[in-house]
């Protein structure tokens, strides 16, 4: 998929795990383990608006447009 | 009242897929059975097996009908019938091909129902909404308009083959009558499964986006 999601690499700059990552957006463990394998079909704005809240970033450091090689 | 309902629905299920299996397994006893009883008995230097073959009829002669109250009667014919021969006065190739249709019917059967047990599993799981059980729909739907062109054909075949060979008084028989295509309307509940499969398969296809939007 030509969406990339860096969730686990933001992850580790701000030294937060999943489960906490889940805790404070309020998503589910398996939601958010789906969208950090890239499985995800779509995300939306609130839960994107939550995530970048939570990690401190921009949209732009989660999500990376890879063009298929 | 909703555990009730979810209750008789898992029910439902088993009762159905248990009768499923008991017909799968009936079909399965019919071929065992047409294979030792007619086919290896042939094979084993019967010259003139039993056979069985459908034909189609009208009758030569007009009968009489009697009303109540009614004192002249009048004439009928019967102008279309179907019926099946058994005979043993014909030779083995015969029998050979026409048990190709008969394997054929069966296999489309016994695919329908295994198809039929495999969605109702899956119902049973809780899963039954997938583009798996749409493309099992859709397959449902061409084996029955494979199984009723087989069947027309077969009846076709076998009515041209024997209705020079066969003499009964009263009977004329012919390659092709009403109940050559009678039935052939029962193709289209099978073109709106089709329909029906395809309007499946997108529904899966936006719940599954909708599974996986976070």
């Amino acid at each position: 998929m030509p969406i990339i999601v860096n969730l686990d690499v933001m992850l580790a700059r701000r030294k937060m795990s999943l489960t906490e990552l889940s805790e404070k957006v309020g998503i589910t463990m398996s939601n958010l383990s789906i969208l950090k394998k890239g499985k995800a079909k779509a995300i939306r704005f609130s839960t994107l608006e939550a995530i970048c809240a939570v990690l401190e970033c921009q949209p732009g450091d989660i999500l990376e447009f890879r063009a298929n090689e | 009242m909703k555990t009730r309902s979810l209750t008789s629905a898992k029910s439902l299920i088993t009762f159905l897929l248990i009768a499923l299996r008991i017909l799968f397994l009936w079909y399965i006893l019919q071929t065992a059975l047409f294979f030792t009883n007619q086919i290896i008995p042939a094979m084993m230097d019967d010259k003139n097996p039993h056979i069985s073959l459908p034909i189609v009829f009208k009758t030569t002669d007009n009968g009489h009908i009697t009303l109540a109250g009614v004192e002249k009667s009048d004439w009928f014919t019967i102008y279309s019938a179907t019926g099946i021969v058994v005979t043993n006065g014909l030779p083995a190739r015969v029998l050979y091909l026409a048990s190709l249709g008969f394997i054929l019917s069966i296999a489309c059967s016994l695919f329908m129902i295994h198809l039929i047990c495999k969605m109702l599993e899956n119902a049973r799981q809780g899963n039954f909404l997938v583009i798996k059980n749409a493309i099992r729909l859709r397959h449902i739907a061409l084996l029955g308009i494979a199984l009723i062109l087989i069947d027309k054909a077969f009846t076709i075949i076998s009515s041209s083959y024997l209705s020079d060979k066969l003499a009964f008084p009263g009977l004329e028989f012919n390659s092709f009558n009403y109940y050559s295509y009678a039935y052939w309307k029962y193709i289209f509940i099978y073109i709106f499964l089709i329909i029906i499969a395809e309007a499946f398969r997108l529904g899966a296809q936006l719940k599954e986006e909708n599974d996986l939007t976070i």
